[in-house]
């Protein structure tokens, strides 16, 4: 009897064991294994990270040819010091992984569709939805066809290898518990590190920075609009627009004469849209000022990337020292090499081009059995892609994309029984684009940097460039398709093979700039070029920054980088100088109320900067967006149009607004403009009307708001990746608007600001919102972030040889065999 | 006096095996396999107490040297609001249970 209770017992306690020694779901919400999780030895305090830590002091790699020393200084950058490439780059495969595994190899999970096998299905299908968009949209397709061009390339590829060694070597060197705490909490474990995973990385970026697309939202509007209303609301140019070239006389004509043949256009509804669209403030500045034009009489390179503001941070700032290059600056954890930086003899940077590079074409399949596409007049038979996307806790989906002659068929399922909706994208095309990182790195001069451009193809960069000889230049690098007039603007008939793009405009021709007359040059996402350039071209500019950018840049003279530093963090924005005075102007205050009438001060004395501190801002942005949806709310409802959709797809139509700029025009132009008539009243309303409702109702908005200041109604958070809120940083005291240079918004903003004196001795300063660390619980993970808020700068450690001991060594770390 | 001393003794082998093997439960196997040798009494407390004392004494000593950073959060996710010291005993509550019926049913088994 004693043996049975005795029994008992211990199954309870083992019945205890094995519930703990598994991963439970309560509801909705994924708990890990508690036992595993919360055991102080393997569990969560494994990886804490105390405030004397150090890496291990001495690592074995097999594929290293000599010994590499890494000194990290007191944020923990690490200098590496090697005596070839390839031994350099698998260090920095180590030391990347040991900071932020779990964060390189998340975005490549998310690249290429495999977030389920993470977290099951999600609620909803909300992951698997996910993987199945990303699967259908090609970034798996995209990554492998790169990774077939790295083949060809030995000297690239081979460098792809040496990276992939160095993630393998400490991917190896751990057991259970040294995993990063992500894992742990979403019990999974890494996995091997491959070149297709640097290639996903990349079309990670490339979805990001070239991933919108419009196609079919413009043509909706389009339909629903009639052309001259659209024409008219859409333009493709604004006379006040500051293009990054300056206006100058091409000396090439567009062979073809592209640009005045005008494509047909459909006039009928597409659906569905595409579903995810990177968002609208994803952008950049960077720029050069010559000699002439600075106090040291040196040239300066700036560069300030606007990217989504994520812990652990996008950038890791890294110096790699070989016998003949020296180079520092920051890389993108999971691909080899610096993206933006210097070396002895130059800078560069970048900003993203935003020219349109992802078509959507209709497909007419032959009949309901969808094997074979009309082309040409032609059937041809499709392509098929099994994508196999693994779910956690369910059985594998399998995904069949059909593949044409333009791309995937990412929209199969249409109501159509012939219809579908192909793909042409940019980031599907066979790229090396590493190799011109890799060039960069060790380019010396002009002409270095132009060969090393010449191989960038996606997705498009303003490259901008500094050399100690003082040059100064700017390219728009990237492969960018010769387009006919309209072509890509709108949806395309697919059944015709010469609505392709002719080609791309031969590298020679893309818009560049060396030594202009001006001083500097400088890009902020506008348009490239005004329009005298021969070649036609469409894409998603912001035009305010670029504006502000040129204008400040040619009344500053005698600079210093301390007004170069002033300048990235600029919240003056020509948004609300273009509109205050314009608003107020057309305000009707006789219905105002007490409190309305003095809040029209703040305007007044309001010198259009989005600082934190303000409440004008508020009003501001709460005045602006609530005329935004008096005006286009009803002339183009965003959602379905009842009745007016095409048989052709389903009845979800989704349109698009006019820019912010248009708005602008309308209301001071043409107040008295259709558009501004509310047809369901009487009377003839004006743009005076909606902004006065605009205003009251601004007003009131703004009362609702707990603190009026600007730094809490934009509430700038950075976020984690996997947006856990305990592991993110919210609500940071800091200004700026997507409109101004300083282009912090709500979940995006400066992700690395960058300041490079050029000449004999190199100074360089920069700082960006997060650490070092991809560990919550080390300081080194968000150390720079209040520095970043309040705009202030770390000078960069550039040592001219491993034994250059101006600043302190925190830990070395040893490299050999 | 001889039951403290043998509580002290299952903490630290309980502690050095865990650690070696890396695997949290078997600091639980050995509170089964010390019953089952020497008989204590109160046997659940037994159990119960040496893997409390090990994990919180553990935790506690981790999460200082990390100036509470980790385990602060770590409670906010899980969610006991941010607090740390509940975390860690929740965690060492989690150990201790199935420790201290482990604890009881060895010495049950024992059959004198």
């Amino acid at each position: 009897m004693k043996t049975i209770i005795g029994i008992l017992i211990a199954g309870i306690s083992i019945f205890l064991i094995v519930l703990l020694n598994n991963p439970l779901e309560v509801g909705n919400i994924n708990i890990p294994a508690l036992g595993q999780f919360l055991n102080p030895f393997t569990g969560y305090l494994a990886n804490v990270e105390t405030n004397n830590f150090e890496f291990n002091k001495a690592i074995n790699i097999n594929s290293l040819k000599e010994e590499v020393n890494v000194k990290y200084d007191e944020r923990r950058v690490p200098h590496i010091f090697a005596n070839n490439l390839k031994d350099a780059v698998t260090v920095q495969g180590f030391v990347l992984a040991q900071e932020r595994l779990w964060q390189m190899e998340f975005i490549t999970y998310a690249a290429g569709g495999r977030v389920s096998e993470i977290l099951g299905k999600g609620k909803n299908d909300i992951y698997l939805n996910f993987d199945k968009t990303q699967r259908r949209l090609g970034m798996v397709y995209g990554a492998e066809n790169s990774l077939n061009e790295w083949k060809k390339d030995a000297e690239s590829y081979d460098i792809l290898l040496a990276y992939t060694e160095g993630v393998n070597a400490y991917i190896n060197s751990l057991e259970e518990k040294d995993y990063p705490i992500e894992y742990k909490l979403m019990g999974y474990e890494p996995e091997a590190w491959s070149p297709l995973k640097t290639a996903l990385l990349l079309k990670y970026m490339s979805n990001s920075l070239c991933g919108k697309s419009e196609d079919v939202l413009k043509t909706n509007t389009r339909t629903h609009l009639g052309t001259d209303l659209f024409n008219e609301l859409f333009p493709e140019w604004f006379d006040r627009q500051s293009p990054i070239i300056p206006d100058t006389i091409f000396n090439f004509v567009h062979e073809d004469s592209l640009k005045k043949e005008t494509v047909e256009i459909p006039n009928e509804y597409f659906s569905p849209s595409p579903e995810w669209q990177p968002s609208k403030h994803i952008g950049s500045n960077n720029w050069a000022v010559s000699a002439q034009k600075t106090a040291n009489g040196k040239p300066i390179l700036c560069n300030d990337p606007h990217l989504p503001l994520n812990l652990p941070s996008i950038w890791y700032e890294l110096q790699i020292h070989l016998p003949n290059n020296n180079v520092y600056g920051v890389c993108l954890p999971g691909a080899p090499g610096i993206i933006i930086g210097f070396n002895e003899n130059i800078s560069w940077g970048v900003t993203n081009v935003s020219w349109d590079v992802k078509d959507w074409f209709t497909i007419d399949f032959e009949n309901e059995r969808r094997e074979k596409y009309k082309l040409d007049g032609k059937y041809i038979p499709v392509d098929y892609r099994v994508e196999e996307i693994k779910i956690k806790n369910s059985p594998t989906f399998f995904d069949t994309v059909k593949y044409t002659n333009w791309g995937p068929v990412v929209y199969d399922n249409t109501n159509h029984p012939y219809g579908g909706m192909a793909l042409k994208w940019l980031a599907h095309l066979p790229t090396n684009d590493i190799q011109s990182f890799l060039k960069l790195n060790k380019a010396k001069n002009y002409n270095d940097y132009r060969e090393a451009l010449s191989y960038y193809a996606c997705p498009a960069q303003n490259f901008v460039f500094a050399s100690k000889e003082n040059d100064i230049a700017l390219t728009v690098a990237g492969n960018l398709p010769k387009r006919r007039n309209q072509q890509g603007r709108f949806v395309q008939d697919g059944s015709i093979s010469t609505n392709d793009w002719s080609g791309f405009i031969p590298f020679e021709q893309n818009p560049n700039t060396k030594n202009p007359t001006q001083g500097f040059i400088g890009s902020a996402n506008q348009h490239s070029t005004y329009p005298s350039y021969p070649y036609y071209y469409i894409g998603h500019f912001e035009e305010y920054r670029g504006r502000r950018l040129n204008e400040e840049l040619t009344r500053m003279n005698n600079i210093k980088p301390k007004d170069l530093m002033a300048l990235q963090l600029d919240n003056y924005s020509k948004k609300a100088e273009d509109y205050v005075k314009v608003l107020l102007k057309l305000l009707k205050r006789t219905k105002l109320n007490s409190n309305e009438l003095e809040n029209i001060k703040l305007l007044e004395n309001w010198d259009f900067s989005f600082d934190a501190d303000k409440v004008a801002p508020s009003l501001f942005e709460f005045w602006c967006s609530e005329l935004t949806n008096l005006v286009w709310q009803n002339l183009i409802p965003d959602g379905s149009v009842n009745g007016m959709f095409s048989s052709r797809i389903s009845p979800d139509v989704s349109m698009i607004w006019p820019e912010e700029n248009v708005l602008r025009e309308m209301i001071e132009h043409k107040p008295n403009h259709k558009i501004f008539d509310d047809l369901t009243t009487p009377n003839i309303e004006t743009a005076s009307d909606k902004v006065s409702q605009a205003y009251k109702q601004a007003c009131s908005l703004l009362e609702k708001e707990e603190s009026k200041l600007w730094r809490d109604v934009k509430h700038t958070s950075v976020m984690h990746l996997a947006r856990l809120d305990a592991f993110s940083r919210k609500n940071q005291n800091i200004g700026g608007h997507g409109s101004a240079l300083n282009a912090c918004t709500p979940l995006d903003g400066p992700s690395w600001r960058m300041v490079v004196e050029l000449g004999d001795k190199i100074n360089a300063w920069g700082v960006f919102p997060g650490g070092q660390s991809g560990n919550p619980s080390s300081k080194f993970y968000d150390n720079m972030l209040d520095k970043w808020a309040k705009g202030e700068y770390y000078e960069l450690f550039f040592m001219k040889n491993e034994n250059d001991n101006r600043k302190e060594t925190l830990f070395i770390q040893n490299f050999k065999k | 006096m001889t039951w403290f001393l043998n509580l002290i003794i299952l903490i630290i082998t309980a502690g050095i095996t865990t650690y070696l093997t890396n695997t949290w439960w078997v600091g639980i196997v050995i509170c089964f396999i010390l019953s089952l040798v020497i008989k204590p009494k109160a046997s659940f407390l037994f159990g119960f107490l040496a893997i409390f004392i090990l994990w919180f004494g553990l935790s506690f000593y981790f999460n200082y040297q990390n100036d509470n950073k980790l385990a602060s959060a770590i409670a906010e996710i899980l969610p006991l609001g941010g607090n740390s010291l509940l975390l860690i005993l929740f965690s060492s509550l989690i150990g201790a249970l199935p420790a201290g019926f482990a604890s009881w049913s060895g010495s049950i088994l024992r059959k004198t």
